[in-house]
């Protein structure tokens, strides 16, 4: 008996434990999809007049701030990565190369517009593109084809909860288009009745029952009255970060190590980067392809073959369409004093080289370089 | 009172599909009690009362899980044989437990038909017996022979009642919300790969991965009866014995969904095998009674007895896929028992486990993939040299069923060799416990999410 006493004492003593150090350590908001700039990048979106010009969630504020400014001007639409939406070592008032572009063509009959997310894969992109072809009157799809991003796979819904919450379809009858409208549609049914929390994952015979609708007023009505409740994302964020880390300790993966291309995304992304290449041209609309800037003076942290072969594959996309796709290497045009460092992303070393986001002036040499590409190399009309 | 909450609790489902239980239950209920009244040497009588239970239960089971199953391969076999007629497919949602308190109504009545046990003359108690909600949607498979009984006898309360029940439950919450969920969409992102596209280190990979995933849904799920049942003061027999550790298949079974195993011993096994059957637990796996089956009879009993254990997981090929697969591994293991004999060393445990491990992880592919297809196109691939040097699966993948592995591995040497020496230590006891609650607690609690279904629900 007096065991049992000690047994019962051991769960509520633990459960005081875990409540004190989840409220202590994890209490407050916190933005994990940036997580990987570390401390000295900082994310920035593009900005004119106040208003948003390049999103990265998709929602309505944010999508209402893309559409104003417009002036039935043609968009010369980015589709980018964290590069795009990262300034290393920023100072006040600095920005990133989509706003120092935008301004340059203020006056002209164009204006430019972004859709960047972290390590987005193709599968985003035409998701992105799809959405917004319609929105725009598009002269230029300029798409940063980062050989690191061809690793990825799939949408996540995190960046695009309006289309999830509107039960977006892409209006096109491609394998491609059904497929993504396939994951679209389940995420709206893990979403459904819960626009509040897109972490559900129910099944069919659970809809319209009462266990349902019990669970979803449960959770919503703690999500919206106990911090510690709202808090578990933090917690759960933490420790996924902390089991990244610990992989790549335990592997010694840093950012210098070579990253194994995965045969299967890499086709695909390929495979979907034709496709948006393909309905483009077909609507007329002008592509360029552009190999980032990464860091050049420390050797680069890809298979050199693979490289090689990436930036050749890209070549003869833009070969297939001379007048209208262009292909564009920028790899080495942001020099090597103008990169940083990012937080490490192991748990021994403190910092690590950052091969992907540079500083302010670099930012103005790749705004630079691409105005010279559209007012002189490729003049628009 | 407690027949009444278990009502409720499978009404939160859907309420209109308890009358689908009721239906079973009362059937049961006066078929058991006509039998007890029908004296022995009316064979005829008793036999048709049986049959009765029998057609009522396997009929609702039979619409309910296999209509779809059997409309749709008959329609296949119809074109195929050039017959243009087509059977309208109706779409029937399954009623959530009905294999597990089907299959527990049906012994209930064999047994009272056995003579093994007496009819239940309260229906409050044998309503009870078969909606205890603890088990009701997932098992463990009870026998009215081991719950009825502690159901009319409920001990006085005791304090130890509460603390073991609640370390069940939250052992279980550990393994359904912090693992299981969690290894789900690794799962479901290598099984939508095209297998075409698989290498045959992804298949093995994905075997693991499936097999760590099924086991720590199911066997939460089933920490989670016999902590809420413990917590009345019920035993419920467990239903998993560390069945990753077996040396062999036939003491895999032994340590795998013991109830099924030892239902299907006893209610099928046994008597295909020609075996009279005088004693019925639910405990023990289907292992226990191979030893007495008549060798003639052995294999017709093996490959119907696990074709049928198969089907009974879903309408599907590939779960018949499945148990013929487990069949044909317990009769090469017979096979060799000769050679076994001759050659002792090959006994040894650790051969045994090297062999079981990687077979009995295979056997969820078929489990898991979608159809025979896909099964046959990934089995191919285990035979392909170069899909051991390449893989298109993300490294990570391979990294966490490592990590399972091992935390399987240690769980079991813990509970094997340091819990023991810790028993006389009740205050070390004490501090450890504080600790590794306050670790599961804290675990559950961060990754606890409404709506997460397990997985042998949808059986």
């Amino acid at each position: 008996m007096r065991y049992a006493h000690l047994g019962i004492l051991s769960i509520v003593i633990g459960c005081v434990l875990s409540l004190l150090v989840i409220s202590h350590y994890f209490s407050g908001e916190k933005q994990f999809e940036n997580l990987a700039l570390g401390k000295q990048t900082v994310p920035y979106q593009a900005r004119y007049a106040d208003t948003l010009i390049h999103v990265q969630h998709l929602n309505d504020i944010e999508e209402a701030q893309i559409l104003a400014h417009i002036n039935n001007r043609k968009v010369i639409f980015f589709l980018g990565n964290s590069q795009t939406h990262s300034i290393n070592q920023k100072k006040d008032g600095q920005v990133n190369f989509i706003e120092l572009l935008n301004n340059h063509f203020q006056n002209d009959k164009v204006t430019v517009r972004c859709n960047s997310m972290p390590n987005a894969g193709m599968q985003e992109y035409y998701l992105a593109y799809q959405y917004w072809k319609p929105k725009f009157n598009l002269s230029h799809v300029v798409i940063s084809c980062c050989m690191d991003d061809m690793r990825e796979d799939g949408i996540r819904d995190v960046f695009f909860p309006i289309l999830v919450y509107n039960k977006y379809q892409i209006n096109d009858t491609s394998l491609l288009s059904k497929k993504i409208n396939g994951d679209l549609r389940a995420y709206w049914s893990k979403n459904e009745n819960t626009k509040t929390n897109n972490e559900n994952a129910d099944m069919a015979a659970l809809k319209e029952t009462v266990q349902e609708s019990t669970e979803t007023y449960l959770n919503d009505k703690l999500d919206n009255s106990w911090a510690l409740w709202r808090d578990r994302k933090n917690v759960r964020g933490e420790f996924f970060n902390w089991i990244y880390k610990f992989r790549n300790t335990v592997l010694r993966i840093k950012a210098t190590t070579i990253r194994q291309m995965i045969p299967e995304r890499y086709a695909a992304n390929m495979q979907t980067l034709n496709a948006i290449v393909d309905d483009c041209v077909k609507r007329n609309i002008k592509v360029v392809l552009y190999i980032p800037p990464i860091r050049f003076d420390v050797k680069l942290p890809y298979d050199e073959a693979g490289y090689k072969m990436y930036k050749q594959q890209l070549e003869d996309i833009a070969a297939k369409y001379p007048d209208m796709v262009v292909y564009k290497n920028f790899e080495s045009i942001v020099p090597a004093e103008l990169w940083g460092y990012k937080e490490a992303t192991n748990l021994t070393d403190d910092k690590e080289i950052d091969f992907m986001h540079f500083q302010y002036k670099g930012h103005q040499i790749l705004a630079d370089s691409f105005t010279h590409f559209f007012t002189v190399q490729n003049p628009l009309p | 009172m407690l027949l009444i909450a278990s009502c409720i609790f499978y009404g939160f489902w859907r309420w209109e599909y308890l009358s689908v239980m009721f239906i079973s239950a009362l059937t049961d209920y006066f078929t058991a009690l006509e039998i007890g009244k029908t004296p022995i040497e009316n064979k005829r009588k008793r036999k048709v009362l049986l049959a009765i239970t029998l057609i009522v239960n396997l009929g609702l089971l039979c619409y309910f899980k296999y209509l779809y199953f059997l409309t749709d391969n008959t329609n296949t076999l119809l074109a195929t044989l050039g017959i243009h007629y087509q059977f309208p497919l109706l779409n029937i949602l399954l009623p959530f437990g009905i294999s597990f308190y089907t299959f527990e109504t049906i012994s209930y009545t064999v047994d009272v038909y056995r003579g093994l046990i007496k009819p239940e003359k309260s229906f409050l108690n044998y309503g009870l017996f078969v909606t205890f909600f603890p088990k009701l949607v997932a098992g463990p498979i009870q026998r009215a022979s081991e719950l009825l009984v502690q159901l009319k006898n409920r001990p006085a309360f005791q304090a130890d009642f509460i603390s073991e029940g609640l370390k069940r439950i939250l052992y279980g919450l550990f393994l359904k919300v912090v693992l299981a969920d969690n290894i789900s969409p690794l799962v479901d992102e290598c099984f939508a790969i095209a297998p075409a596209n698989l290498m045959a280190l992804d298949v093995w990979m994905m075997a693991f991965l499936f097999g760590f995933q099924i086991y720590f849904d199911f066997s939460a799920y089933s920490h989670i009866a016999v902590g809420a049942a413990k917590m009345m003061g019920i035993v419920i027999p467990e239903n998993f014995n560390y069945p990753y550790i077996a040396a062999s298949f036939k003491d895999f079974w032994k340590r795998w969904h013991i109830s099924l195993s030892s239902w299907i011993r006893d209610y099928l096994y046994l008597p295909l095998s020609g075996v009279k059957v005088v004693k019925t637990t639910g405990a023990g796996g289907i292992g226990e009674g191979l030893e007495q089956t008549k060798q003639s009879n052995k294999n017709r009993a093996l490959f119907l007895t696990w074709a049928i254990m198969g089907l009974w997981h879903g309408a599907n090929w590939t779960f018949v896929f499945w148990g013929v697969y487990h069949s044909c591994i317990i009769w090469i293991e017979r096979m060799l028992k000769p050679l076994r004999d001759k050659l002792p060393w090959l006994n040894a445990k650790w051969i045994g486990w090297c062999i079981t491990l990687p077979l009995a992880m295979l056997s969820w592919i078929p489990f898991r993939a979608t159809n025979l297809r896909d099964t046959f196109t990934m089995f191919s691939k285990l035979w392909v040299p170069s899909g051991y040097i390449h893989y298109t699966v993300r490294e990570n993948n391979y990294l966490i069923t490592a990590l399972m592995m091992l935390l399987f591995l240690i769980s079991y040497a813990t509970s094997q060799f340091i819990e023991p020496k810790l028993r006389d230590k009740p205050l070390l006891c004490f501090a450890i416990n504080c600790l590794k609650f306050a670790v599961i607690i804290g675990f559950v609690f961060t990754f606890l999410r409404p709506i997460s279904q397990f997985i042998y629900f949808q059986f």
